[in-house]
């Protein structure tokens, strides 16, 4: 059924509605694990300094510029023997990157307009690094070697201290080995490089099925993946192929046309917390100077107005010193888009392609459009064409007026700003409450939510070539009958860690070994009642066949390719994927990245066939 | 409220010992105590306590917080010295802490594991690198008894079995790794934290140490680095089917 179809018989709006509100609905009980009274996080106790919201233009991040292959000659040339199917994948196109600490300007008012320091990747050998990073341009049947330098000051040198100099740049969700793929383990140090070998082909290499759209990439180092994607370690990374050609003006019948160049717009969302001098500060014992304690005691906290408050220790009633709790979640007050505080983009009346990703490392979002304030919520043109799950095509794109966005969600999406008048102010609105400690929603909508973004409508109405396809891509079937085990995993908390399986992360096991070629059904489990977990698994997308025993059906938002479960409280995903083409090994983790630190994580392995594990299925034949 | 408001045992200061000393010279806090432990804690939860004092006696505990967002509660170390758990223990060093109590050790060995590492990190410890077993259990877990625990593991210089109040040892829980916002029994975490404290950078590794080799690698990565010299590397990915862990492709030898 063709998205047409569906809006003819009225049900496009709702079906997508009932795929996005699985936990809308939930009641996230609040006992238990939650602050004391007392408690003021940082980020409403000390907040940001104020901003003058949308008034710095977007950041556009420059697309990655690829060098001549004799410049990787030096010092040593790419090893062809390091990377599996290397000469079969050979590369075509060669990429330096290198990551470096310099100042960033978030916004242009003070203190921000002094800079605050920050990590990022420079586009090719010379030039000024940005965060986030240069946007690869990457074609199907293209690989591509990307060797990166990690140039950071070495402990104790540089000006983010709460990140470590030490990186493994993971491409999510790329079809890569595990010596490219980024996986914590991998990582290399000041005075380093590694070479990453992509090679821009489709699992299965089912150019029919398994073609993706919007991948990104970021820091996975063990132990610090928070405080390193969020000292500005990310960015995009783009796979196009002839029908999803990067060309509006396509001549290729096929081709979508789906807007193009400039009207094709990566926005990456990072919620980040700053100090008096504007620069960045993540949770825990950051080494500054104590900062005002804005009031005395926060109200409902005071011990003789609450007598039954639990705890007597005035430290801890009126302890403020603490934006988070780093092992729940780190959430920082001030949203910013690209890397700029609340921005403003100049819009033409015509479509544009938003790829729209949560870069974390804690906050999730439910988005959408609003015109000129609150009385424009109706508007018809406050609506989103949806694209993609998890930047993977849908069959057919679904309209929707708010989507969820959950850490490291991708979801590329055609907004029509011909439906505004000319002088028209439109925003992107979160409408999602999260818990004060980060770990998951508090199950409350925002009344006036937050204004992410501002799209500032032009007056003259622009030439738009641009099209919105009826149909985009098949899904790959489902075929239980391929299953060879089912495996089981519950995300939970214990004793002051996450855990999986009630196991915390160990480099040195195995925790599957799955069979190259084979497919298999997971089911993921959230053991908890109070917290979310947005579960990535690397390597190959899957199908989501129910959550909470509910089939997911066609024109759901979730029936799609995904590399996220999202996983809400008390929630079961049942899932079907299939790992091909390469060896090795490769994470399954909580893309709450704090919660990814605190050991969240498994390792599975794909092995030669015969030599997996699991519970076998018995298929009925 | 709380199962218990005994305030902790006063300890003799055991002044011949070089440690102590040192930690005695960092700050001597033993004149800040009786304020701290003379006020009754019911009198606070019934409203008694006038709030200004009791303003001015937690800005004074958050004046010492030098460091932003570490309560620095006063704690007992298994010799017998009261000290500020970060002016004195904390501040300026690389340092592991965990949280522990000796009956729960059946359930959560992790002293032992922590002396794995500590043994780990060889001539290093008590020297730039110290570590701190926090108890929560203040009612069983004396000094004495902690002091007699740390000789089982022939605990050296440098490592510190401490107990404080319970709403200061839910302070630090809560800071580290988040707790219930009061004590309970079962309070041990399955981790131990590793930092730098001079720079603020901080991570943790799971309390059961199966790899020493790995865990140390992953605590000394927050010590301080030094100043890149010679040609760069790379750190790989290595040749297929060469030798190394079976969780990384990283090149140990690697060519220039």
């Amino acid at each position: 059924m063709k998205r047409r179809d569906l809006l003819k018989m009225g049900l496009a709006g709702t079906m997508s509605a009932a795929a996005t509100s699985v936990y809308s609905r939930a009641n996230f009980p609040q006992n238990g694990l939650v602050f004391p009274d007392g408690f003021t996080p940082s980020h409403v106790g000390r907040p940001s300094p104020p901003v003058t919201p949308f008034k710095d233009p977007l950041f556009r991040m420059p697309v990655a510029k690829p060098v001549p292959e004799e410049q990787l000659n030096h010092p040593l040339s790419p090893d062809p023997m390091a990377h599996q199917r290397y000469d079969e994948l050979h590369p075509q196109k060669y990429y330096i990157e290198h990551i470096k600490e310099f100042k960033w300007q978030y916004h242009s008012d003070p203190p921000y307009n002094q800079g605050s320091w920050s990590w990022g990747f420079t586009n090719g050998v010379g030039g000024q690094a940005t965060t986030p990073g240069p946007t690869y341009h990457a074609k199907y049947g293209e690989p591509i070697l990307l060797r990166r330098f990690n140039d950071l000051p070495h402990v104790g040198a540089g000006n983010v201290p709460f990140a470590l100099p030490s990186t493994s740049i993971h491409l999510h969700n790329a079809h890569t080995a595990s010596e490219s793929d980024g996986i914590p383990t991998n990582f290399f140090n000041p005075g380093e490089f590694w070479d990453y070998h992509y090679g821009n082909f489709p699992a299965g290499f089912d150019y029919q099925h398994e073609i993706m759209s919007t991948l990104w990439y970021h820091d996975h180092r063990l132990d610090f993946t928070a405080p390193n994607v969020y000292a500005g370690l990310s960015g995009f990374y783009l796979l196009f192929d002839d029908l999803d050609s990067n060309n509006e003006k396509d001549d290729n019948p096929n081709a979508f046309r789906l807007p193009s160049g400039e009207y094709d717009i990566p926005l990456i969302l990072h919620d980040v917390q700053f100090d008096q001098n504007g620069q960045v500060v993540f949770d825990f014992f950051t080494n500054r100077p104590p900062e005002p304690v804005i009031g005395d005691f926060p109200p409902g906290s005071d011990p003789i107005d609450n007598p039954g408050y639990q705890s007597e220790s005035p430290l801890h009633r009126n302890y403020k010193g603490s934006p988070n709790f780093t092992v729940f979640g780190m959430l920082g007050d001030r949203i910013t888009v690209n890397r700029t505080i609340q921005p403003h983009l100049k819009v033409e009346r015509r479509k544009y392609r938003f790829r729209i990703l949560n870069g974390g490392p804690s906050r999730l979002y439910r988005l959408s459009l609003r015109v000129n304030g609150r009385n424009g919520d109706n508007h018809p043109g406050c609506k989103f064409y949806v694209l993609t799950n998890d930047g993977n095509m849908l069959e057919y794109p679904l309209e929707k007026q708010s989507f969820d966005l959950w850490v490291a969600n991708r979801v590329d999406v055609v907004v029509d700003f011909s439906a505004f008048k000319p002088g028209d102010e439109v925003y992107l609105v979160n409408r999602l409450e999260m818990r004060e400690d980060g770990a998951g929603p508090s199950g409350r909508e925002l009344d006036e939510g937050d204004l992410i973004m501002r799209f500032d409508v032009g007056h003259r109405k622009a030439k738009d070539p641009s099209q919105i396809p009826d149909y985009m891509r098949p899904l790959p079937p489902i075929n239980l009958s391929e299953a060879r085990v089912k495996r089981n995993w519950v995300f939970d908390y214990d004793n002051g860690l996450w855990t999986v399986n009630g196991r915390l992360f160990n480099p040195n096991r195995i925790d599957a070994k799955i069979e190259k070629g084979s497919a298999e059904i997971w089911t993921i489990r959230n053991g908890g009642s109070s917290w979310a977990h947005p579960v990535h698994t690397h390597f190959e997308e899957f199908r989501i066949l129910e959550v909470n025993g509910k089939p997911v059906k066609p024109g759901d938002f979730l029936n799609s390719r995904k590399d996220i479960v999202e996983l809400g409280p008390n929630t079961e995903v049942t899932f079907f994927g299939r790992w091909r083409d390469f060896e090795g090994i490769h994470v399954m983790h909580c893309h709450n990245v704090v919660h990814e630190d605190h050991e969240m994580m498994i390792q599975w392995q794909i092995v030669p066939p015969g030599m997996g594990d699991g519970e076998e299925i018995e298929h009925d034949t | 409220m709380t199962p218990d408001n005994k305030t902790p045992q006063v300890i003799t200061t055991e002044e011949g010992d070089a440690t102590l000393n040192t930690v005695s010279q960092r700050r001597k806090l033993l004149s800040a105590l009786p304020a701290l432990v003379a006020t009754s804690i019911p009198a606070l939860a019934l409203g008694v306590q006038n709030q200004a004092e009791l303003h001015a006696r937690t800005q004074e505990i958050m004046h010492r917080v030098h460091n932003n967002g570490f309560p620095d509660v006063i704690v007992a170390t298994h010799k017998g010295e009261y000290v500020n758990f970060y002016q004195d223990l904390l501040k300026d060093r690389l340092v592991l802490i965990n949280f522990m109590s000796i009956d729960a050790e059946e359930e959560l060995p992790i002293t032992a594991n922590m002396a794995s590492l500590i043994k780990g990190l060889g001539e290093q410890f008590g020297q730039e690198v110290f570590a701190f077993s926090i108890s929560y259990d203040h009612v069983n877990d004396t000094p004495q008894r902690l002091a007699e625990f740390a000789r089982q593991f022939d605990a050296p210089d440098g490592w510190y079995f401490l107990s404080a109040k319970p709403e200061d040892v839910v302070a630090l829980g809560y800071r580290l790794y988040r707790t219930s916002g009061r004590p309970r029994d079962r309070m041990h975490a399955d981790l131990i934290h590793y930092g730098n404290t001079n720079l603020g950078l901080w991570g943790t590794v799971p309390a059961q140490v199966t790899d020493v080799e790995l865990a140390i690698s992953r605590i000394t990565s927050v010590f301080p680095g030094k100043p890149v010299e010679g040609k760069v590397r790379r750190a790989g990915p290595r040749r297929l089917a060469t030798s190394g862990p079976v969780y990384d492709s990283r090149d140990r030898y690697g060519l220039v």
